[in-house]
């Protein structure tokens, strides 16, 4: 009888030291499907944000003045912070709204010439909070700077 | 008796964590399982959708001089039409929402063809373009109950350049 509780204890240690591999395992495969989960999020956040980024600046490119930009900035962003940076805000699943999970920037350099307004945008997205389980450190999402000329006639660049 | 009641008690308990492992191992498949589940559904729906649009503003950028491209109709659905010169014969590419996918037929100008004759691009559940301005349109694709906007700048269109 002894040597079968012997072997009993032999046999349980082997079993708790398989259970905290097994344990260890699992917490490194739960990393790993974290890790796939939000690098997922981040691509699709990418495609989202340079929808709206590019479709802005589609926007602000057809305009044929920095009063019509203003009104359009005005009307599409929510947020007005002195020195023409404005804001808008979006919801996790990028819906314009109340919820802030994202926002877009827009920053605006206005530089008048004898001929017309010289205008540096800068669109930028970014995340609220950072994504789990991915140190990239950064929550800018996806960015983009232009300029666009707008002559004092009116006609376009 | 003791020593018998210690054996059926390790044995419970090794029973038990094999139990434990077995209910783990089945939860971190599943989770697994449901993880990649999502993330191919999400790089679909996003694939599609940013293969739709992006399909269609570099189709009209390639385009967009001299008025070849316009915003118009085929068959009631609202479509892109490229006009272009090869060897001084006309052609025409069409893109079009038809049967669930986006389509583009590459044809002969003013040749009649029926929705079904293009070839199919990428797939989508809904596809619409709206005129904003003369040289501003809104293209929307819809995949999965996900919609995405992409407007786009005629520039050819615009005042000045006309």
């Amino acid at each position: 009888m002894n040597k079968v509780a012997l072997n009993s204890k032999v046999s349980l240690v082997e079993i708790i030291l398989s259970v905290l591999i097994f344990a260890t395992a699992g917490i490194i495969m739960l990393s790993c499907f974290g890790i796939a989960r939000f690098t997922q999020i981040r691509a699709n956040d990418k495609t989202e944000a340079g929808m709206i980024i590019q479709s802005d600046f589609e926007v602000i490119k057809s305009l044929k003045s920095t009063v019509e930009m203003h009104e359009f900035l005005d009307e599409s962003y929510e947020e007005k912070e002195p020195g023409n940076i404005y804001t808008k805000y979006y919801d996790e699943n990028w819906k314009q709204g109340s919820d802030r999970d994202y926002s877009v920037t827009i920053v605006i350099d206005q530089e008048n010439t004898r001929s017309g307004d010289l205008v540096k945008i800068n669109i930028s997205a970014e995340r609220e909070k950072p994504y789990p389980f991915i140190n990239k450190g950064s929550r800018e999402i996806y960015s983009i700077e232009s300029r666009k000329f707008f002559p004092y006639g009116g006609s376009h660049e | 008796m003791d020593t018998k009641n210690q054996f059926s008690f390790q044995f419970i308990f090794v029973m038990l964590l094999y139990l434990i492992i077995v209910i783990l191992s089945v939860m971190i498949i599943s989770l697994g399982k449901n993880i990649y589940d999502r993330i191919n559904k999400d790089r679909n729906t996003n694939y599609e959708l940013r293969v739709s649009l992006s399909y269609i503003a570099n189709k009209i950028r390639q385009s967009d001089r001299d008025e070849a491209v316009e915003i118009t109709e085929l068959n009631g659905v609202d479509a892109v039409l490229i006009n272009e010169l090869f060897d001084d014969e006309k052609y025409q590419t069409w893109i079009y929402f038809y049967d669930g996918a986006i389509y583009e037929m590459f044809t002969d100008a003013d040749t009649a063809f029926e929705l079904s004759d293009g070839m199919k691009v990428v797939d989508a559940d809904d596809f619409n373009i709206e005129k904003v301005r003369d040289d501003l349109y809104k293209f929307t694709a819809v995949n999965n109950e996900k919609s995405s906007d992409l407007y786009l700048s005629l520039y050819s269109k615009a005042a000045g350049h006309e």
